[in-house]
Parts: structure tokens; sequence; C-alpha cells
């Protein structure tokens, strides 16, 4: 409060030197930047200025020579106007207090709160709660025998049910959509392929579910998702236990992915399939097929 | 070559025509006739799949597995000719034939249909290349080898009669005739046919898997023809076709003793262009060939010439043993390459303006290059010279040696494989086997003037990643001291917000291990550019002419120095819709590229448009365009004229050493091989021939010498944002926001450059920058960010925008337009952020150059005293070819408009009109208005001086033929001092019959100076030879004459 308060009279003290729309704004900065060079101590009252891009320097600034100290301000600047400032404001606090209960409080705020998509969206990832360590057999060093596949189902392409995510709150406490058990009104039916084939002419993160029945138990050492591809980035969830991700940005859009859900699988019954997929360019989507895979 | 000239190829045999008892009929099948199939010379049998109808034979068309055809009742001895034969056949296509097999058989008794071992007899078929067009083919068993022989591509007109008729020398020639009119020629082996091991059979293969020819055969016959007893022939793999001036060019021959006895003493005797020489050939054995050559005088005027051969016995007789032809093509001259992919008609493509093609002529195999397919390849390299053009060839290892070798795969972390078998080329063995085989290849093929520029791989990279376990790995240990970063599993490290651990600020330090590897690995790391630079050493070794290597796609990864190592220039292909201005950014994209060694840079165009971003097949609009119909599934069409015209434009507007272009399928509809690059667009081949003509021709001298101007406006391409934020940049594709942005610059008038970090660390081509731009810069490296705050404390402006890192102020900031499929909403956004931007800098950087309208595109080149100034018009709406579906604005609209330039001019020339153009002062400069027509462009030439005169100064001894002279012209200003300016200039020089002679064309005069050393032809006519020389500038000409003795 007290911050604020201060940035708000500096706000009163340095509006007037911006008085002039016409004036020069490359030679404006020019100027700041001379004087913030000159004179460091100056910089915290350029945290009010008029213009964004000095407010948001100003910060960068400040954060550098306090790191985590600064993060009253960093907090107070997550309410500016400015989209820049907010998001230089949000990377200081991921970085120097991304485990402060009270910016993670921030966060969950700022994720569903901030009119800017791009930082609820930061938010929200810093607040992702879901991390597993996915070693697949194939890979694992301390597993030294041949692996077989004695198995390989398809999951059914026909069966998925599909809802976008404009907001990337689905993960969220108050969401969930990685249940196995959720309201799946408006929900929609979806193929396996592009979603933007089937309607859906959209980039962004939009949520798979399916279900499907397993064999009975067989004798084997591990049981796998095998993805095709997805195009571009996936988060899975098999009856509502996290398996993993496949994140490597747009250049995962085609690359197979295969996830271990030995644990997890119900051998004989059904099973809720999810996956969260992020889009963020051209076409995406569960768009090759899915198996699971039984493996000795 | 004219029929005349091949009738004097075949003298022996066509003098045979009238000698009293050839040619022989040896066998008839008429189906015409009442039970034709009892009623022939031997008789027949139908097979299952066919039928006799309305007097022809009917093969089956249905299956392949079902025997079509008539067969003879068994082998018949009497159908295998000792020496010389002829088949005739009449028959006529139908429409479906284009499609229905890649051979339709009219006989065969060979069985095989292409090269092999112990194989007896022959095969005749027609090739159907599409559009009603067929190519004569026939297969030859000679026992222990098999030969082919091809004609050329001819029409045969549906449901109508057509005749071929195929010689058979057994002297080592076959001729094909198509209606009584040649139908082209090859070279056998000399000598007669083994003896054939299966029955005859008309109309479709004797046996194994069945080629039916179809509806349908009237008649077969088949002739014993002369055999002669003597016949000279081109010795293979020798060239026939020799540029001017060549030296130590000769002409292998071969004689081939057909007489039937043991040959002593034989004089040949060879007349060449008024000159006879005489041989003494001691001993020939009968059935065997000597060989020889005659030494050629490549000074002669380009033509084709004729050597004829004659022999006189040890009794004395005299014998014709034949013609041999050879070609003098004009010496490699000063022009822009113009190359086209695909080409199957190289005289068509020349007819268009192309002067290049590629898919002739591979250089690399995988187990090298055995003598058939260098004879084969040299005799196509003859036929391409002499139709005018050169060769673009692919020396691609990954195509054509290494590929999917298990040995050298790429293999990631766990040790297996990656996907589509990226190869590890650091692998010293790798290298070893393809030094080897490229060496033992490029010396194989020897040295081809044809063959001007080698394509050194293409797209290599794209499936590159990460190689574990071999020497690369080892390779980065020994570069960095320490072991890959775990982190490292991909070639692009992870999205840096999904690292917890990378600094706030997006500053990542030098030492920084993973950046350290990646920049490694982009650069040199992933071995590819040390591959490239071995082969383009390699080609250099053996092919030492005017030879030119290139690797393409250049830019298409991590904008960094190093691609393609040491080849001569760097190239990249791009698709022009939805802006066709997107040229200018992949041009300037390629220079950044190639600034490290300043290297010439091509650019290839696709004529080629992805349907499904323009015209998606999926999608119905109303009125719907006739081409549609014609073509409904087409996933490649044509590229709208008006934006190749524009493409083109834009093209030269950069110092490009040459244009490609591919997709020959959609440019002409004769070229069908490519089944998925459909022909939608009629005109826009004339567009291109147009553009040839009047501009790519006569400027191309001019147009790869005028000098690039040091930037002053720049893009950052940065590698480090590349890497850890992807999402920004083009990666050689022109799309996304960075490319965007080049757009909006061009639409402002501010002439945008590319720069990468390298720039900036280097300060190359960094002195006259005053404002940088950097896009999608998420990300940096310490070293770059303390350059680009030391630039801005030295005045240079940055602007960024909403991506910035923010360790960095730009000096503003601006919002990213995020194109939509809207090409309209979209180019009105970016041309609004071109003015908001142009109105920010107004008083801390003005534009050289300015225009009224956003549509007219400007773009400067030169020095100091002379301004190369490129106007193109991108005013466009949507037109009835592409505009239904809304997705690109395919039709140029004129424009009109003024374009203001910020220096005093003294005099302003248009290079296309050849003509001065006036303009008004005004404070700072001039003044003048623009008119232009869809897509069109201008080139104006702007100097501080005037072109006031020409000066000619031509030889004033008299020369003899065969002896050198130089002409040389000036242009001259006001005072009589040259033009300090690259001048284009046309030279025509032609004799006393005015036959041009060799020294015409189009120049570059550089400095106003245009020197020519030329050598008299020894066959051109003596007397008074006329020069003149036209300043395409100004469009003043000056003409003189000097004599020849």
């Amino acid at each position: 409060m007290r911050t604020t308060g201060l940035l708000f009279v500096l706000f009163l003290m340095t509006a007037g030197i911006y008085a002039d729309e016409h004036e020069d704004v490359i030679a404006r900065r020019q100027a700041f930047r001379r004087d913030v060079e000159a004179h460091p101590e100056k910089t915290t009252q350029y945290l009010a200025s008029p213009d964004a891009e000095v407010r948001r320097y100003a910060l960068y600034l400040t954060v550098q020579t306090q790191g985590a100290g600064a993060k009253e301000v960093c907090k107070a600047c997550m309410k500016d106007p400015d989209e820049q400032v907010r998001l230089t404001a949000l990377e200081a606090l991921l970085y120097h207090c991304r485990k402060d209960p009270d910016v993670r409080k921030l966060f969950a705020e700022t994720a569903s709160t901030d009119t800017s998509r791009k930082i609820a969206k930061l938010a929200s990832d810093a607040s992702w709660p879901f991390h597993r360590e996915a070693v697949l057999i194939r890979n694992n060093p301390f597993w030294d025998h041949e692996v077989k596949t004695l198995r390989k189902d398809p999951i059914p392409d026909t069966e998925w049910i599909f809802k976008t995510d404009p907001s990337a709150i689905g993960h969220l406490p108050n969401q969930t959509w990685y249940r196995e058990k959720i309201d799946e009104k408006g929900w929609r039916p979806i193929r396996q392929g592009y979603w933007e084939r089937q309607g859906y002419n959209y980039d962004g993160v939009a949520w798979y579910r399916i279900r499907f029945t397993m064999p009975q138990k067989m004798e084997c050492n591990a049981v796998e998702l095998a993805f095709g591809a997805v195009d571009e980035s996936a988060w899975v969830w098999l009856n509502g236990v996290y398996l993993g991700s496949h994140d490597i940005g747009p250049d995962g859009w085609n690359t197979a992915f295969a996830l271990d859900c030995t644990k997890e699988v119900r051998w004989g019954e059904e099973n809720v399939l999810v996956v969260r997929v992020l889009d963020t360019e051209q076409a995406g989507g569960i768009w090759k097929p899915v198996h699971v895979e039984i493996l000795k | 070559m004219n029929l005349y000239k091949y009738l004097l190829l075949f003298l022996p045999i066509i003098s045979s025509l009238v000698a009293a008892e050839f040619p022989k009929l040896s066998a008839e099948w008429d189906f015409s006739k009442p039970e034709a199939l009892t009623a022939g010379t031997f008789p027949l049998k139908l097979r299952q799949g066919a039928e006799i109808k309305d007097g022809v034979l009917i093969s089956q068309t249905a299956d392949p597995k079902i025997p079509g055809g008539a067969v003879t009742l068994k082998i018949q001895p009497e159908l295998d000719f000792p020496g010389a034969f002829s088949l005739e056949a009449v028959f006529r296509v139908d429409k479906a034939a284009d499609t229905r097999e890649d051979m339709l058989i009219l006989f065969d008794n060979k069985y095989s249909l292409g090269p092999n071992e112990y194989s007896g007899g022959f095969n005749l078929a027609l090739r159907p290349l599409g559009n009603c067009e067929f190519q004569p083919f026939a297969s030859f068993g000679f026992g222990k080898i098999s030969c082919e022989a091809t004609g050329k591509a001819v029409y045969l007109e549906p449901g109508k009669d057509h005749t071929l008729r195929m010689f058979f020398s057994g002297v080592g020639n076959v001729l094909f005739q198509v209606d009584g009119e040649e139908a082209g020629s090859s070279m056998v082996v000399s000598g007669g046919l083994a003896k054939a091991r299966h029955p005859g059979c008309i109309g479709d293969r004797t046996g194994s898997m069945f080629r039916p020819f179809g509806n349908g055969i009237a008649k077969i016959c088949l002739y014993e023809e002369r055999t002669v007893p003597f016949k000279t022939n081109y010795a293979p793999g020798y060239r026939t076709v020799f540029e001017r001036g060549e030296k130590n060019a000769f002409l292998h021959y071969t004689l081939y003793n057909n007489s039937g006895a043991d040959q002593i003493n034989l004089k040949l005797i060879l007349h060449n262009v008024g000159k006879s020489e005489e041989t003494i050939i001691p001993d020939l054995k009968k059935g065997v060939c000597a060989e020889g050559k005659i030494p050629l005088d490549t000074l002669l005027l380009p033509g084709t010439y004729t050597v004829e051969t004659m022999l006189v016995q040890k009794d004395g007789r005299e014998v014709n043993a034949g013609t041999l032809n050879y070609t003098i093509v004009p010496a490699y001259g000063d022009f822009l390459p113009l190359g086209l992919n695909g080409i199957s008609k190289p005289e068509k493509a020349r007819e268009f303006g192309f002067t290049h093609t590629t898919d002739l002529y591979r250089i690399l195999e995988a187990g090298g290059i055995d003598e058939k397919t260098r004879n084969s390849r040299i005799r196509s390299m003859d036929r391409l010279l002499a139709a005018g053009l050169y060769q673009l060839s692919h020396v691609s290892f990954f195509r054509d040696g290494g590929r999917n070798n298990p040995k050298y795969l790429r293999r990631n972390r766990q040790g297996r494989p990656y996907l589509h078998n990226p190869l590890e080329v650091s692998d010293p063995g790798l290298i070893r086997e393809f030094c080897s085989i490229t060496e033992q290849c490029l010396e194989a093929m020897g040295e081809h003037p044809a063959v001007d520029i080698a394509i050194i791989d293409s797209e290599v990279r794209d499936s590159m990643q990460p190689a574990f376990g071999g020497a690369e790995e080892e390779n980065f240990r020994k570069f960095a001291g320490y072991e890959i970063p775990p982190t490292v599993v991909s070639k692009y490290p992870a999205p840096y917000r999904s690292n917890p651990a990378f600094p706030w600020n997006h500053v990542l330090p030098e030492d920084n291990k993973e950046l350290t590897y990646y920049r490694w690995f982009w650069k040199d790391g992933d071995g590819w550019n040390n591959i490239h630079s071995l082969t383009s050493d390699i080609v250099h070794k053996h092919m030492p002419h005017h030879h030119t290597t290139y690797y393409e796609p250049a830019v298409r990864g991590v904008p960094c120095w190093g691609t393609g190592g040491r080849v001569d220039a760097v190239s990249q292909w791009t698709y022009t819709n939805p802006d066709p201005v997107k040229i200018n950014q992949a041009q300037d994209e390629l220079q950044a590229m190639a600034d490290e060694h300043d290297k010439p840079i091509f650019n290839m165009t696709q004529i080629i448009w992805r349907r499904n971003q323009t015209a998606p097949v999926d999608r119905k609009p109303d009125n719907m365009p006739d081409w549609t119909a014609r073509e409904p599934m087409a996933p490649y069409i044509t590229i709208p004229p008006d934006c190749l015209r524009e493409a083109l434009w834009c093209n030269i507007s950069h110092r490009v050493q040459g244009l490609l272009f591919h997709g020959s399928g959609c440019l002409f509809p004769y070229e069908p091989r490519k089944k998925n690059y459909r022909y939608t667009n009629e005109e826009t081949k004339y567009v291109f021939k147009e553009m040839a003509f009047s501009v790519l021709k006569p400027l191309g001298p001019v147009i790869k010498r005028i000098p690039e101007r040091l930037p002053e406006v720049a893009i950052l391409e940065s590698a480090t944002a590349s890497l850890y934020a992807p999402e920004h940049m083009t990666s050689g594709w022109s799309n996304k926001w960075t490319a965007d942005l080049h757009l909006a610059l061009q639409w402002a008038h501010i002439q945008p450059s590319i720069i990468y970090e390298d720039h900036l660390l280097t300060g190359k081509k960094m002195e006259n920058v005053k404002v940088i731009f950097l896009p999608g810069c998420e990300a940096l490296s310490e070293n770059v960010l303390n350059k680009l705050q030391e630039l801005q404390k030295q005045g240079v402006i940055l602007i960024g925008d909403e991506f910035l890192l923010p360790a960095l102020m730009p000096d503003y900031r601006v919002t990213s337009v995020q194109r939509t499929s809207d090409p309209v909403k979209s180019k009105a956004e970016l041309q609004k952020l071109g003015r908001e931007i142009a109105d920010v800098l107004k008083g801390h950087y003005d534009s050289p150059v300015d225009a009224s309208d956003p549509d007219i595109v400007l773009r400067r080149r030169g020095n100091d005293s002379a301004d190369y100034l490129f106007i193109v018009n991108d005013k466009r709406t949507f037109g009835d070819y592409l505009g239904p579906w809304k997705l690109v604005m395919e039709k140029g609209l004129p424009v009109s408009g003024t374009v203001t330039v910020g220096h005093p001019v003294k005099a302003m020339y248009d290079l296309v009109r050849h003509t001065p153009l006036d303009f008004k002062n005004t404070e700072k400069g001039i003044t003048f208005p623009v008119e232009l027509a869809p897509g069109d462009g201008k080139m104006l030439l702007l100097l501080d001086q005037r072109i006031a005169s020409l000066d000619l100064q031509v030889p004033d001894q008299t020369p003899a033929r065969k002896e050198s002279f130089t002409l040389t012209c000036s242009a001259l200003d006001e005072t009589g001092s040259e033009i300090r300016a690259i001048l284009p200039m046309e030279v025509r020089i032609a004799d006393a019959d005015d036959i041009v002679l060799p020294g015409s064309g189009f120049y570059a005069a550089e400095n106003g100076r245009l020197v020519i050393n030329e050598i008299l032809a020894p066959n051109m006519s003596p007397g008074k030879v006329t020069v003149t020389v036209k300043d395409l500038a100004s469009g003043l000409e000056i003409q003189k004459t000097f004599a020849v003795r």
C-alpha cells in the first residue's frame, strides 16, 4: 500500500514533464536513459513515469539492483495498466520469488484475472501443479533387455470429445478438466486429425477426453500410451493421474512420443484418457493415431 | 538438326533403299485384311486380351497380368536379321493412351524392355508423355548386352492413322520416323542383333508383365535393309558439341568394319569445313571398331558442321563411310542465369527465356558412375548445350549417396536412429567414403561446359538432430572441453519459458553451456557445412570451367553465419503468396547469410503455389473459376501472372547472380512428369517470357553488378532468440512476424536490411546503420545485448516489440501484427504499422526515397555517383483466378503516384525503355510522377551527370580472320568524362553479309566503359564489319565499321 502511494506521488511529480503529446518520444527516452545512467539513484522515480516504456525499464533496473528485494515494487507493478510493465514484474517475481506463498497466490489470481492472455498464461503456467519424471522402459538405462511389443491397440479415433480452453484454465483447481468424472456438457465430439479441419479455427489450449476399454491383464513389463503426433504440445492424464507431457515447442508437431502408464492403466475396464493440447501456430490437435502398447 | 542432315547421317541406308533388292519385305501382318491372323507372312494367334475389330488389332487394356496382342506360333528365326532392318507400323492411338501404360508395345521378340544380359531380338514401343505426346522407344539385344534407343517426343492425333518407322543400321545407329518426318535417333553398339529367344508379339510384350498397345494396330511390316560395309560413328563418351573458343577440341569417332572381311591399310579421308585429312588404318578386323579423333577449329561461327568420311580400300575402291556432325555454340556469355527445375523440353524452355535446367544430370551416384551412365549423360549434355541451355546439377550426397546407410545414421541419446534417418556426417568413415565416391563420380563425368552450376545438397539440414555416441559428440567435447549438456535432446533447446532457471532478464551469459552447444551445432557441429565445403572443392577440382557451386535453402534454420561452408554462393526458395514483396525479405535474409564471405546470392521463386493456402480444394466459393473444372484436385497450382511479374521485379532489385524457378509442370502444359504440379494459368508463362526478353536478358549483366548499399535500417534476426523463442522467426520461410515487419517497412518506403548477431559482433556492414528493429528478440546473449546498448548510446535507434526481452529499453515499441487469413486486413494493418514507424522516425531517420502510395514499393542500389532505383507496383485486388477464395489478392491493379528522392540528381533514365526521364527539382532533391501497370516495375538510373554522348573505338588496322580485335565504347558526360556508373549496353557486330558475329550481345559497361576482346571467325565473310552499340540507359546509339581481311 505504501509503495503504491509512493508511486502515485511520483507519478504526479513527473507527469508534467510529459504533458506534450507531440513530444518526440524517441528523444524523451534517450534523455531518460542518459539521466538514469548519470544518476542511478533516480531510477525509482521513473517507476511513476507516464511513459510505460520508461516505467518498465525503471522496473527492470530496480529488479536488477535489488533482486528479490524488489518484490513489493513488482507486486505493485502487477497492477500497472501497461502489459509490458506487468509482464516484466511477473517475470521478476517468477524468477526471484516463485516459491513465496504470497506471490503464488498472486500468480493464481493473475492467471484468472489479467486481461492479457500472455500474462494470464504465464501466471497459469507458473502455477502448473503437475510434474512427473517419465522414463520409458526403452530409455531406462538400467533395463538391459530387449523390449518387445506384445500388443498394440489403437485408441478409437471416433470417440474423442473436445473443448477449447482459450484462457488456459482447465487445469486450475476450480476446473480440473483432467479428472475422470466431470460435467461433459459443452464438450463436442471430435475425431483424430487437425481440429481446424473439423471446424475449430483456433490456436491455443484445448482438451481431449476419451473412454476406452483395456484388454484383460497380460503378463508384461510396461504399458505405454504411444502418440503418433500431437500438434504441438500435449499434457496427458490417464484415469485422473498425470502421466507427463510432450512439450518441445512448435518443433514437436510431428514428433512421436510415448508415456508410461503401467501403474495407472485399468486392465479389462474402462479407462479415461485426457489430453491437454497446446497449438501456437497453423494446424493443431491429435492428428496421428494413439495406441496402447503392451511391452515385454 | 533437320531431316536433311539426318538423311545424310543415314546416307548408306537411304541409298540402299533405292538399290534393287533392298528393302526386302520379310514379314507383313495387315489386320485390315480378312483372316489377318493367317494371311500374314507368319501366322499369328490372338492372346487372351486381344481382338481384331474394324481392321485393327486391339490389345486388352484392363489388366497388365493378362497377355494381349497377337503372337507368332513359334520362335521365327526368319525374323533374326544379320544386319540392317526396319520396322514399319501403322497404328492409331486413343485419348486414353496417355495414361494407360508407361510403354505401349508395338512389337516385341526380346522379352525385356530395358537393358539386360543374354538377350536377343528387339522391341519397339511408344512411351506416353501426356497431352497426346509420345516418344518412340526401342530396345535391342546384342547377346551379352542390350541397348536402348529413344526418339523425340511427337504429337499423335488420337483416332488418326500414323506410321512409325524404325531403321536399325546394324552399324550402330537407330533412326525413327513418324509420318515421314524424322523423329530422333540414337546410337547403339555396332553389329547385328543376337537371335531372338521368344516368338514375335504384336501389340504387347511377348511375356512377363504386359504392356498392351491398346487401340489399335493396323499393320506391321519388317524389312531387311542393305547393310553398309563400313560406318563411322561418334565414339561413345565423347562430346559432339563445343563452346566457341574451346581449346583442344576433338571430334572422336569410330570406324566399324562391317564388310565381313579383315581389312588392311584402309585410308580414311575426313572432309571438314574445307579441309581434308587422311589417316591410314593399318589393320581393322571384321566386326571391330577403330577409334580416331579429328581436331576441331572452335573459332568457327556458331553452328552445326558436317564431317564427311570416305574410305579407300587396299584395292583402290572408294566407299562412303557416312557423315559426322558437330556443333559449335557461342562462348559462355555474361548473362543472368534463369534456371527452371524439371524441364523435359529444353528447346521450349529456351524459347521462353530460360538459360538453365536441372533434372538431366546428376553427378553423384551411390555406387559411382559406370561407363554407360557417363556416356548417356554426356549425350544429354550435348543435346542441352546444342539447344542453348546449361545445366544446374544436383550434387547431393544425401539424395544420391549415403542416404539410409545404417552405419552412418544419426542417433539420439538412447542410441536409436532419428525419424527420416539423418546422417551423422561428421563420421570420419562417412567423410572418407563420401570424398572417394564424389571424386570418382566427378572424375568420371569429366568436364562438360553445359554443366554450369552445381547445387550442393538441398534441405539436408532440415532433418538434423544432435548426434550422440559418435564423432559429433566427440567433436563437441574437443571444441568445448565438456560434455553435451544433458538438456540437449533436440536441434532446438526447450522454449525458455519452460525452464525456471532461465535468467529472468532473458540474457544468457556467453559461457552458457547450452547456448555454446547450440551455436556450435548450427554453425559447424552438425557437420554439413564441412561436407558442403568438401563437395564444392571436389567439384571445382574436376570441373574447372565456369562453374559455380551453391547451397540451398541456405537460411532454413537458425540465423547464423556458416551455412554452406565453402560453396561459392547461397540460395533460397520463396513462395510469393500472399504478398509477392516477400521476395525482398527472402533476398535480404539470404544476403545476411552471404555477408560472412560476401558470397553471391541466387534466389528461387516457386512457380508452384500451394492450393491449400490459396484456393483450398474443400472450399467451394461462388464463381469457381474454369480451371477448377479441369484440375479439381490439383495440390499445386500456377503462380498468378501478376504475382510472378511483381516477384521478378523484386528479385532483380537485389544483386542476384541468378534466378531459379521451381515447378515447370505448373508453367508449361507439356511437362507431365510432376503429377502434383498442375498447369492452371496459361498467362503466367508469357509474363515470364516478356520479362525475360525485355528486362532480365538486356539488363542481366547490370543486375548482377550494381552494388548493394550498406544498410541504414536493419532487422535483427537473432540466433539466440531463434533458439529459445522460435515462434516469431521465419527460419527461411518468409513468414511470421519477423518477415511481416519487413513488409511493413517496405510499404513505408523504409528500405530494410536483415542482420544477424554476427553482423553486430563483427561490425560488418554496420557502418551506416541508423535504426535496428528487434522483432521477437525474447532472449539475447550478453555480448549481443551489450553491443546493442553500445549502439544505442551512439545514437542508433532500437525499435522493439512486445516480445523484446526486459533487459533492453527500446526507443520505440511497436505491437506485432499477427496475420490472419484475410490478406486485405493483414496488408492494411501492416501498412498502418509502416506509417506509424515512418512517423515516429521522422527527424531521426528520413528515408532517402519516398512515394505517395504505400503500394509503390521502392528499393535502391548503387554507389555515391549512381543511384539505381527499383519501383514495383504492389497494388492488388482479388481477381477471378484465385479471388473467389479471398485468401490472396492475386490480381494486379495499375497505380500512379509520385516518387521523391532526397538528394540532388542531374539526370534520370529508364533502363527498360532506354530513355531519359523528366523530373522536378525540389529543395533537397527531386520528385517525379510514376505510372505502373499491374505487377509491373521500373528500373531507373539517377546520375549526378548527364549521358551526353557515346564514343566507340574500333580496330584502325585491318585484322584478318582468326585474328583478335578490340572494341571500346564509352558513355561520356558533357565534359567528355566517362560516366561513373554501370551502364547496360547492347552490342551488335555484323559481317559484310550482315551475319551477326560473336561478341554481340548485352553487356555491363562499368564506369561507363565497355571493352570487348574477340577473335574473328575463320569462316566469316571478309570485308566490312559493322559495330553498333546502344546505351540502354539513354538510348544513344553509335555505329562504326572496320575491315576484315
